[in-house]
């Protein structure tokens, strides 16, 4: 699915000169410093300066410390040696990013993709082969699920919801990002389907890079509703914010599902 | 080589309670107050931390928050004692504001508080929003608070509390040390008043919430934005 690298920029922002730049810490890497970038859309620009990783993954770091790290560490690369982090299990999504290196040594982690020519459950290359809407896990297996602008692509949302319901442990967490706008459209709107005859499109085909750097189909534009439609699969779900204080960068966010403790 | 401390804030401030543009504050590391609504940095911050909650992110501010399909229809109790959030927070039905009576720092002649209980009719699962400020470092026993904020919230209740926590969050609260001069130590919270610094608090309080079914966590709404940042606020919803 779509997985563009941290260190490369989106390309509508590619080649633009900063438009602002603002003093921060970096929530993947510790670094304190400048970011710039260009404010729309910002959640692929404003690279850290050290680590390269844009906005929106420093959201996603930003959401799994404040679930995760029970305030104890701020950044990410300070968490994932902690003992909060090292007993953690971990499913992420993906064949490339900037969470691969940093959790790689947390014995709990693995990742997944789906390779249209593998048997769901077969390992590539340390990567087990896994159709989200129907993953081999057993229940509760994960405490943490994360998933990078991958949701955007499945066809059948619902079906991906309740299966993270199922794989998650009580207290755990699906931490994904996804495209959006804000203030935030009110339903989410389907641009294909699936269709007796292939792939239906409800709109002009819009494409991401997959992880495999392949054209990925843009399935759904999403909407506030995510939180409702996570509800109805017993997980509680809400758009996490990790620079709500800012008049430009505060509709950036990903969405945190998780399962209740009890 | 230019000093991230003197760079102006991302393109604004905003308040988070009203929506409004806020200039930035003393040393420009965070928003100062809203001139529109009044909210100081600590309201706005609280306000964030309320959107998180119980407005589930989908909300820039408070006043939409309010306005919107999504506004809190629960029990809400808010013992901030913050007249911005007050006024704003008016709006909503089921609102109701409180005060916690707490021993200042340097009070003499008066007995301290005794464990923390809310000052309104004694019954669990309460309240679906509960509001604080100023509680768990302070309290005589900080486990009696957190129980009682558990005890009080209904099911997919939210509370928000927030104080000045250490920094780095320890593992284990613990009991404060008293002052180089051997006198115990206070913390100032607002006007002027000074409560005593009995505990503090830790990353166990994550725990203790959690043996209630309770999903706490310490939310920092700064923290990317602001290299000096080290506050946070303690956000939980009840399973």
């Amino acid at each position: 699915m779509s997985e563009p690298p941290a260190t490369l920029a989106h390309p509508a922002v590619m080649n633009r000169p900063p438009e602002l730049s603002f003093a921060g810490m970096c929530t993947m890497c510790g670094n304190k410093g400048t970011f710039s970038g260009v404010r729309s859309p910002s959640r692929e620009s404003f690279p850290c300066p050290s680590c390269r990783a844009t906005l929106r993954y420093r959201e996603q770091a930003g959401a799994i410390l404040s679930v995760f790290s029970h305030g104890r560490s701020h950044f990410l690369d300070h968490f994932r040696h902690q003992p909060e982090c090292q007993r953690l299990a971990i499913l992420e999504a993906a064949i490339r990013g900037p969470f691969i290196r940093r959790f790689k040594d947390v014995p709990g982690y693995v990742r997944s993709y789906y390779f249209e020519d593998a048997v769901p459950g077969e390992t590539r290359d340390g990567v087990i082969c896994q159709d989200l809407e129907r993953m081999t896990f057993a229940d509760a297996s994960f405490d943490l699920i994360i998933t990078s602008d991958v949701m955007e692509h499945v066809f059948d949302v619902d079906a991906v919801i309740a299966e993270t319901a199922r794989v998650l442990r009580p207290g755990g967490a699906h931490i994904f990002s996804v495209p959006m706008v804000f203030p935030l459209r009110p339903g989410s709107t389907a641009r294909a389907r699936r269709g007796p005859g292939g792939v239906e499109h409800l709109a002009e085909p819009r494409y991401h890079r997959s992880g495999l750097d392949e054209p990925s189909l843009v399935v759904t534009d999403f909407g506030a509703d995510l939180a409702a439609r996570h509800a109805e699969r017993g997980l509680r779900a809400r758009f996490h914010r990790s620079m709500p204080l800012t008049a430009v960068l505060n509709g950036n966010a990903v969405v945190v599902a998780r399962r209740p403790l009890q | 080589m230019t000093d991230p401390e003197a760079l102006p804030s991302p393109a604004g401030w905003i308040c988070t309670v009203c929506g409004a543009g806020v200039p930035p504050g003393d040393g420009q590391s965070g928003p100062g107050s809203c001139v529109a609504c009044g909210a100081d940095p600590q309201a706005i911050e609280i306000a964030a931390a309320i959107l998180l909650v119980a407005g589930r992110g989908a909300y820039e501010d408070l006043s939409k928050l309010l306005a919107g399909d999504d506004a809190p229809k629960g029990r809400i109790l808010d013992l901030t004692g913050d007249a911005a959030l007050s006024r704003m927070l008016e709006r909503a039905a089921g609102y109701r504001a409180g005060r916690i009576v707490r021993q200042a720092a340097g009070d003499t002649g008066t007995t301290p508080a005794g464990p923390f209980r809310l000052p309104v009719e004694d019954a669990t699962a309460t309240f679906d929003h509960l509001l604080l400020r100023n509680l768990l470092f302070c309290a005589e026993d900080p486990w009696a608070v957190v129980d009682e904020i558990a005890r009080r919230l209904a099911p997919r209740g939210t509370f928000v509390l927030q104080e000045i926590f250490p920094w780095p969050i320890p593992a284990i609260t613990a009991e404060s040390p008293p002052g180089e001069d051997g006198v115990a130590r206070t913390r100032p919270v607002s006007g002027g008043v000074r409560y005593p610094l009995r505990f503090e608090i830790g990353a166990d309080v994550i725990d203790r919430f959690a043996s209630w079914g309770v999903m706490a966590e310490f939310y920092r709404p700064g923290l990317a934005l602001d290299p000096a940042y080290r506050r946070a606020v303690l956000v939980g919803e009840r399973s």
